[in-house]
């Protein structure tokens, strides 16, 4: 015999997921948002100081921020 | 090594060739290196960050924090209530697999997040040495700048320490430098080869008061 994890804690299971859709939410767009700041600082620490490598370490942050936007949409999509 | 003496005769003779690689923790006579603040005629001797081992906490962290859904299993798996095994099948069914695979991918992301934000950390972190002054200029990621500076001439007394485990292995340290300000101490945190870097500071001060460079 199996015992279900729901049952073992009592949950009612459609609350437990509505919670974790809406923390997943939350949480992917407070992420998305926070780097995209993230992606100014890093312009604004090129302007301050120029080194090399940086042009790669711009555009690994481009590519993620656009990730995350992404993953965004699709969370957005998916939950609700 | 510095290979300068006590009585180092130029610039040339404390820092006799390059050594710059890109996203190294020390680059001498750096290529392609300026920064806002920068004078004319201001020439950048030396570019460190910590030293790279610093960054093992994180790291590690890093590759704990992405095996947990892994741990998590395995040790659902173990556990036998009553002679009963604990399964997820009514949450599984419930929200489908595209639903976890998307919260699996947030989860990884944020993983990535917290690697990416702390070698931004590690890399905005910055000690420059230049032909008149030191300057430590770090971006402190999501919370803002901190610059500050010491002229040479105003160097009075340099030190270094060397301590514990890590550092002694991978020859790391601090380096606090004494200046005549009010606000005296300048302080190069777990830099490579301190020792190196003390012998040049001190022989660039003693060329400065030469008023060679």
């Amino acid at each position: 015999m199996n015992l279900d994890f729901t049952q073992l804690l009592k949950l009612d299971i459609n609350l437990f997921i509505a919670i974790i859709r809406l923390a997943l939410i939350c949480f992917a767009s407070l992420h998305a948002l926070a780097f995209l700041v993230l992606l100014r600082q890093v312009n604004l620490a090129n302007n301050a100081i120029k080194t090399k490598g940086f042009g790669c370490i711009l555009l690994v942050m481009v590519v993620y921020v656009i990730t995350l936007f992404f993953i965004l949409i699709l969370t957005v999509i998916i939950a609700l | 090594m510095a290979n300068a003496g006590i009585n180092p005769k130029s610039v040339r003779h404390i820092f006799p060739k390059r050594k710059d690689k890109p996203f190294a923790s020390v680059s001498v006579y750096p290529v392609n290196l300026f920064f806002d603040v920068q004078n004319p005629g201001e020439v950048i001797y030396i570019m460190m960050r910590k030293h790279f081992i610093t960054n093992l906490p994180w790291i590690i962290k890093g590759v704990i924090f992405a095996l947990v859904p892994f741990i998590i299993l395995a040790v659902t798996d173990l556990i036998i209530i009553g002679g009963e095994k604990i399964i997820f099948e009514s949450v599984f069914n419930q929200a489908g697999t595209a639903f976890w695979l998307v919260a699996l991918a947030i989860f990884y992301s944020g993983i990535f997040s917290y690697l990416i934000g702390n070698y931004l950390n590690w890399y905005f972190n910055i000690y420059l040495l230049t032909n008149e002054r030191v300057i430590h200029i770090h971006f402190k990621i999501f919370t803002g700048k901190i610059v500050s500076e010491a002229a040479l001439e105003k160097i009075e007394d340099i030190s270094q320490q060397i301590f514990g485990f890590f550092p002694s292995i991978f020859n790391y340290g601090d380096v606090f430098v004494q200046t005549a300000a009010e606000k005296s101490k300048f302080l190069f945190k777990s830099v490579s080869d301190p020792s190196w870097f003390r012998d040049v500071l001190g022989d660039l001060v003693s060329l400065i008061r030469k008023g060679e460079p």
